[in-house]
């Protein structure tokens, strides 16, 4: 079989982080690539998430170039899917903003992604059935303007 | 090791759009990634009507599998956008409209709705847009940092062959 894949891309995360307590409790994540997740400045919506220590989820599997802190990465790619409950099923979410936090050493990369979530009013707020990511690392490619 | 594979699908684009703002003239979008060989602001004009912002067309590269290759029906995709440094809550985004919708251009510099026969989708179109102003708009500034996408082609391998398809790489077989 042909191998058409142009561009190279390998999970490095993939999960469902839920709420056992209900929103606005600790979340929990079930899957493989984070070693562990708290909220942020916030009651809900935002989530840090810290990768795994080792290849390759940490120190160096996410980069970061000569940017200021917290610019763009072009090497991370990340997927965030709210669940639904109710009937009919709902998710309240309707805008994510993925970001990533780099280590305040020299080096490492960004061994964190912290995810904000909001709903139609622009309120950070958990979505009461969970949400499933994906993050891959990205390879090659370059600047097209 | 077991291969659990059933639903083999193949990257085809994989990148991060920004937008870059020049000392002089007008922000313009820039992709870093592989997979697409130009990006642009949707030109105004019949069949497609450009916003000022928020609106991409995005030329597949040459060659396999991109140009004249992909299928509508085919395209697994998704847009992401990176959080906003400066929206005053924290890290997010008021962009809660994604869409990709495939092109086709049948020459340079010429776009056009939907696949052609023959040809196939080669340009990607992507619209963000913010539903509380109803207006497409960039990932910069308050409203992100940046939109990352991934293209798969799914049905990547023989199973599951299909007749509904449109270009020449993927034009059905008589089987007798």
């Amino acid at each position: 079989m042909p191998d058409y894949a142009a561009a190279p891309i390998q999970p490095i995360v993939s999960g469902f982080v839920t709420f056992p307590g209900g929103v606005a409790t600790q979340p929990f994540f079930q899957g493989k690539g984070v070693s562990s997740i708290v909220r942020g400045p916030s009651l809900q919506g935002l989530y840090i998430l810290t990768l795994d220590v080792g290849l390759p989820g940490n120190a160096g599997a996410v980069p970061f170039g000569p940017s200021p802190p917290l610019a763009p990465d072009p090497d991370v790619r990340t997927m965030v899917l709210p669940l639904a409950i109710g009937e009919p099923p709902l998710s309240t979410i309707t805008s994510i903003g993925v970001s990533y936090i780099p280590s305040a050493l020299s080096g490492v990369g960004a061994p964190q992604i912290e995810i904000a979530m909001t709903e139609p009013v622009f309120i950070l707020a958990d979505p009461p059935g969970g949400f499933q990511i994906i993050v891959w690392r990205g390879f090659g490619g370059g600047v097209i303007d | 090791m077991t291969d659990y594979a059933a639903a083999p699908s193949e990257p085809i684009v994989q990148g991060l759009i920004t937008i870059m703002t020049p000392q002089t003239g007008l922000p313009f979008p820039s992709f870093s990634g592989c997979g697409v060989s130009s990006i642009i602001r949707t030109p105004p004009g019949l069949p497609l009507f450009g916003n000022l912002a928020g609106d991409y067309l995005l030329t597949l590269d040459e060659g396999l599998p991109g140009d004249v290759a992909i299928d509508p029906i085919f395209g697994r995709s998704f847009l992401t956008i990176r959080g906003s440094l400066s929206n005053p809550i924290h890290l997010s985004t008021p962009i809660d409209q994604k869409s990709i919708s495939y092109v086709a251009s049948p020459s340079p510099g010429v776009f056009v709705a939907g696949p052609l026969p023959g040809i196939g989708s080669n340009v990607v179109r992507v619209v963000l847009a913010v539903s509380a102003t109803g207006l497409a708009t960039d990932p910069d500034g308050t409203d992100g940092s940046g939109c990352e996408i991934v293209i798969w082609r799914g049905n990547a391998g023989p199973d599951s062959y299909s007749t509904n398809l449109t270009g020449p790489l993927f034009a059905p077989t008589l089987i007798g």
